[in-house]
């Protein structure tokens, strides 16, 4: 299967364009980082209640970005009619899907950067955080991906992403009850915050670190499964 | 004379009901090819089984002399289509609109404007697409389908919505593409449109073709046996070709002035209903 590069390229441009012009989602681009702000400079919060917030608006992110915006973008798509044209024009599904992707991951990583500086988390620990955070949001973007293919237009992403973002941020509610955090800790972003956390290499080898990386792996896989099989079944008019 | 695409018994059902029925019918290279018919007569679903946006139940489909469903898919990189279902970016101009496509297809920007032009769209290329009325939206989608000089140009009733002068524009467009190798195949119900681009057409009803021919075949093979004179004092009178009526015609010929002889031909559109109404 060929995938021209410029093809992606102009795509990806395409989209972030498209996209920047739209008040919706420059909106909700902006809610992880105010609520960051918020949270940080203008809520009296302890000093160490900075990694908090960070998962917290992490959470709100891939809630965000992943699953709701790259869903809209490729219901949008479908809706105007410009994903059928860009099919008959010679474009690729992969080519297409690869664009939509990528703008997700930039975007997204884009936010949680900011919102990493905002929340003064401690710089050493970027490269690792952010390559966690990365990891676990692959999950989060496919899933956004099918969303967009199965919703005929975008108003319909909201009812489907709705309960799939409840459940990427079911974490959160995991933090204060214990008995909650026994059912979120299969949820990959209830193991992206425990792996966040971890002080040494050795403790990706135990048995918590193999768990958590094993959830993420998995829904990744389940991830790709799902879309694969949504794809095939929509890829025709018949 | 090469076949540039082949549709050969093909047949396609929508909730149990037949759409097209053993549908027949070939496009040699570099003609332009008319695909008339009525409103629900098959003629989208069968431009969406030969770009494979649909997948038909039975029957063979050749496109490029390859069965469609081994086609790669650089073989739309020489194919251009206009549809009741092409899109565009509404939220941008005009302008990077077309220049979007031409970066995935790799046109020279140039190529741009002079389309634009041609189309009297120039000066309108920095309006937003959701600005433009439909006329302007359907030359801008025509456009984006020619941008690439494809070898093979699907049109499905390209000129809808367009005023005369600037479907003559268009049609002017067309027969220019096409003297430069494109083969084009429309489909149109504007049966005067047909007559005047088309090299061959076919006339579609109920799922299959029910006549072909160039629009010359087709107007001598159903003209009727008669010709009409027209007289400066006894106005338009019709006669048969027989020699009685040609000896009438030479009597009246002597009191009073002849101004116009001719055989009485049907239009696309007389043949097309006498066709339909003989199949009901």
């Amino acid at each position: 299967m060929k995938i021209a590069g410029y093809k992606i390229k102009a795509l990806f441009i395409k989209d972030i364009k498209n996209l920047f012009r739209s008040p919706n989602v420059a909106f909700m681009l902006l809610l992880p980082i105010g609520f960051a702000f918020l949270y940080t400079h203008i809520m009296e919060m302890p000093d160490e209640a900075g990694m908090y917030v960070f998962n917290l608006c992490t959470i709100l992110n891939i809630g965000v970005v992943p699953i709701s915006i790259v869903a809209m973008s490729i219901a949008e798509e479908k809706e105007k009619n410009t994903l059928r044209t860009l099919m008959l024009s010679n474009v690729s599904a992969v080519e297409f899907m690869t664009a939509k992707l990528v703008l997700g991951i930039v975007m997204f990583l884009g936010v949680n950067v900011l919102v990493y500086f905002i929340c003064g988390v401690d710089i050493a620990s970027f490269p690792w955080i952010m390559l966690v955070i990365f990891i676990t949001s692959l999950s989060a973007l496919m899933f956004g991906a099918v969303i967009g293919l199965i919703s005929k237009d975008q108003m319909a992403t909201g009812y489907y992403s709705t309960p799939v973002m409840l459940l990427f941020m079911a974490p959160i509610f995991g933090m204060m009850s214990e008995s909650i955090s026994k059912i979120t800790q299969f949820i990959p972003t209830q193991s992206m915050m425990w792996l966040q956390g971890i002080e040494s290499a050795s403790d990706l080898l135990t048995g918590k670190g193999l768990f958590s990386i094993a959830v993420i792996a998995a829904w990744m896989i389940i991830s790709l499964i799902v879309f694969k099989f949504v794809y095939k079944k929509n890829s025709l008019d018949n | 004379m090469k076949n540039e695409l082949i549709m050969k018994d093909v047949s396609i059902s929508f909730d149990g009901k037949k759409a097209l029925d053993q549908l027949s019918f070939e496009v040699y290279e570099n003609e332009i090819f008319g695909f008339l018919g009525p409103s629900g007569a098959g003629k989208t679903t069968t431009i969406k089984l030969l770009t494979k946006q649909l997948k038909a139940e039975s029957g063979m489909i050749e496109l490029f002399g390859e069965d469609i469903d081994h086609v790669s898919q650089d073989t739309f990189e020489k194919i251009g289509i206009l549809s009741d279902n092409s899109g565009a970016y509404e939220r941008f101009s005009l302008y990077d609109n077309i220049k979007f496509f031409a970066d995935i297809r790799r046109v020279n920007h140039a190529r741009i404007d002079e389309l634009l032009k041609r189309v009297g769209l120039y000066e309108d290329r920095n309006k937003k697409m959701k600005s433009l009325s439909r006329g302007m939206t359907q030359r801008a989608l025509i456009v984006q389908a020619v941008l690439h000089k494809p070898k093979l140009l699907f049109l499905d009733e390209p000129t809808a919505a367009l005023d005369p002068s600037t479907t003559k524009e268009i049609h002017q467009m067309l027969l220019e593409l096409n003297r430069e190798g494109t083969t084009i195949f429309l489909t149109t119900h504007r049966m005067e449109e047909a007559d005047q681009l088309c090299d061959r057409i076919a006339f579609l009803n109920k799922g299959h073709v029910i006549e072909s021919g160039s629009p010359e075949e087709l107007k001598v093979k159903y003209a009727k046996d008669k010709m009409v004179a027209v007289f400066k004092e006894n106005g338009k009178i019709e006669f048969d070709k027989s020699s009685e009526a040609l000896l009438q015609l030479a009597e009246l010929s002597k009191n009073d002035e002849l101004i116009t002889l001719h055989s009485i031909e049907p239009t696309i559109e007389d043949i097309f209903l006498e066709l339909t109404k003989e199949a009901a």
